[in-house]
């Protein structure tokens, strides 16, 4: 019997919403729609329909949706910038702050960047997601808004390193090793600063990760990825259960 | 032989009359045969006030070797760097207007003065600035720790810049400004302009004379010498009046009192100094041969075009080349960038006039363009990029050699 207090739920975003979609698709609930939009390139490849998303023109098409009407857009649009910056070390290794400001790591070898400079790369790299945030909620203007917070990085670790056979590519890239844990986590935060920036201006309501998904450091247990990168399902099962939580009590 | 008078044989250049620039302003050159020339290879530094930004920003131009020590993270693009003021100077001192904070920075640089000044709460309150460079760092620092952590790394690139530089290129720029009481330590902006806030049992107000500042020019050039004895340097006067002056006068006033002092300390160091040279951009802007032609309009700040006519006089004094043979384009010589700088200016007069209706169709384009845009970037965060992509792309992802 589906709870009438439920909304119905519309998730909009790129790869961090794989996993909502994954848990939903295991464990179906009412009212729950996931749009993931995709690339051009996966597209091609796979020849996979997404009838909801026009990819030529980069626009959404609410008659398509499954219901063209959600109580709220959750948004998560992109969110991995801080992973192409400091997931693996630059040949110019560097280093941040952490997010109160305190230089956590013996730093003397790394350039040190301003957390307003790396700030401003995040901005840079998020132009145009800050452009779809604008056009979704002119899409949807009576949805209420929500952000769900990209999960954070993992820790470094065996689980992480064992991840490199997953693609060539990602094999060259740990040759390059990972960035130091206290940087990772600085860049992260970072990037959330700017998401939540990006949706004050529609009022928002942000749903952080999950408490018991993360490590006492706060990175992403790493029972709960995917890839270096992602959460897997039952990160999206712990993440759903917030969301529909929050969203009934605000 | 007796002469007539001890006037007769000199050159034109000492009368006034026989000025060329009295007919024809851009033919105004009151540069002297300067004692060394410099080359491309020339490592250059750079500091001072606002004008020595446009010098700095010439010399880039015209691909003289600008000496960057502190240079942005291969990471950062162009743009990003420009707005956090990376390459404005040879390092990120941000504007150093008087001779005393010239010499503070280097003994700064050196760990010869540690001033107590903490980092200056921003006027948001979400961070902190940096009370000797204040304006430095948009958005400011997270903390006091962040500061010193950028502030260390700032002052080993002055110190690598002044060790490995050819020439030093100086530009005085003010006599007033605000000191700490108990150490002495000056600040380029009082405190609570740009962070912090006035207190005046804290601060005091400074106006150095002739004598404090040729005796903190000296010093600042003594130190720059003894850590690279063959360091050249070139002193100028930065032709911008004061924006405002502390000292119940008109401000127009505390600016002649403040530029022949700085004019008087800048001689005297090119008398002190041997390869020291004055460079008379100040007259160049200001004689009544330029006929004010090279301010804007609010009468302070230096047109491109003053700016072009100051360093065409540079390189050709300082390097005998031409603008062709600098690799400067057409575009780039004085009349032929006035005329460019008119044309825009008749262009943007045009766009005003344009319909609502253009005028939207103009942004939405722009708006496009910006979506799309995506930061220039190196070719490391090239490669994660497309790393990252296939991580996101369930599709993509997997264990082939393709």
């Amino acid at each position: 019997m589906p709870d009438p207090s439920n909304k119905s739920l519309l998730f909009i975003g790129m790869s961090h919403v794989i996993a909502i979609r994954t848990a939903n698709e295991k464990q179906p609930r009412p009212g729950v729609e996931v749009l993931r939009i995709p690339t051009e390139k996966s597209v091609k490849n796979t020849g996979q329909a997404y009838p909801a998303f026009d990819i030529e023109s980069g626009k959404i098409l609410p008659d398509k949706l499954g219901n063209p009407n959600p109580d709220v857009v959750v948004l998560c649009l992109s969110g991995n910038e801080h992973n192409v910056y400091a997931l693996f070390e630059h040949p110019e290794k560097f280093a941040l702050v952490t997010a109160d400001g305190r230089v956590d790591d013996d730093i003397d070898d790394r350039t040190f960047v301003p957390s307003s400079v790396f700030k401003d790369l995040v901005l840079a790299r998020r132009v145009a997601n800050r452009e779809m945030t604008q056009d979704i909620a002119a899409l949807f203007p009576k949805a209420q808004i929500v952000q769900m917070l990209p999960p954070p990085p993992m820790e470094d670790g065996e689980a992480l390193r064992n991840m490199k056979d997953m693609d060539p590519k990602l094999e060259e890239a740990f040759k390059s090793g990972i960035g130091p844990d206290a940087t990772r986590l600085a860049a992260y935060e970072i990037g959330i600063e700017v998401i939540k920036d990006e949706v004050r201006a529609h009022d928002a309501l942000i749903v952080e990760p999950h408490p018991d998904a993360l490590t006492k450091a706060g990175f992403l247990k790493a029972e709960l990825c995917d890839n270096p990168t992602h959460g897997n399902a039952v990160y999206g099962q712990m993440m759903l259960d917030k969301i529909q939580k929050e969203v009934r009590a605000a | 032989m007796s002469r007539k008078h001890p006037y007769v044989g000199l050159p034109d250049r000492q009368f006034w009359k026989k000025d060329p620039g009295i007919k024809a302003p851009i033919r105004f050159d009151p540069v002297s045969p300067p004692p060394f020339q410099l080359t491309r290879r020339d490592k250059i530094i750079t500091a001072g006030s606002c004008f020595a930004q446009h010098i700095a920003r010439v010399l880039s131009e015209a691909k003289f070797t600008h000496l960057i020590a502190e240079k942005p993270h291969a990471m950062v693009p162009p743009d990003v760097a420009k707005a956090h003021n990376y390459g404005m100077f040879s390092a990120r001192y941000g504007n150093v207007y008087t001779a005393r904070q010239l010499r503070q920075l280097f003994q700064r640089a050196y760990g010869n003065f540690e001033p107590k000044a903490e980092g200056w709460k921003m006027p948001d309150g979400s961070g902190v600035v940096d009370p000797f460079r204040p304006q430095i760092q948009p958005g400011g620092f997270r903390s006091q720790e962040e500061l010193n952590q950028d502030r260390k790394q700032h002052l080993a690139a002055v110190r690598y810049a002044l060790e490995n530089a050819n020439v030093l290129v100086f530009t005085l720029g003010l006599t007033e400004c605000w000191a700490d009481v108990e150490d002495g330590a000056v600040y380029p902006v009082a405190p609570g302009v740009a962070g912090g806030s006035y207190d005046p049992k804290t601060t005091e107000f400074k106006n150095f004379d002739e004598v404090e500042t040729y005796r903190d020019l000296q010093a600042a050039l003594a130190f720059a010498r003894k850590k690279n004895p063959k360091l050249k340097i070139i002193l100028t006067v930065s032709p911008v009046p004061l924006n405002a002056t502390f000292e119940d006068r008109h401000v127009a006033v505390s600016t002649t009192w403040s530029k022949a002092v700085l004019r008087i300390a800048a001689e005297k160091a090119t008398k002190k100094f041997q390869n020291c040279v004055y460079f008379p951009s100040y007259e160049i802007i200001t004689s009544p041969q330029t006929r004010s032609r090279y301010y804007d309009e609010d009468r302070r700040e230096v047109l491109e075009e003053g700016v072009s006519h100051v360093m065409e006089l540079f390189f050709k004094h300082f390097t005998n080349a031409t603008p062709q043979q600098r690799g400067a384009s057409e575009d780039e010589r004085p009349g032929r960038r006035a005329a460019l700088q008119r044309a825009a200016a008749a262009q943007k007069k045009r766009a005003q006039g344009a319909s609502a209706k253009q005028r939207a169709k103009a942004a939405e384009l722009r708006k496009a363009r910006q979506a799309k845009n995506q930061p220039a970037q190196d070719a490391h965060t090239d490669k994660m990029e497309a790393l990252n992509k296939v991580l996101c792309d369930e599709e993509l992802l997997d264990n082939s050699e393709d």
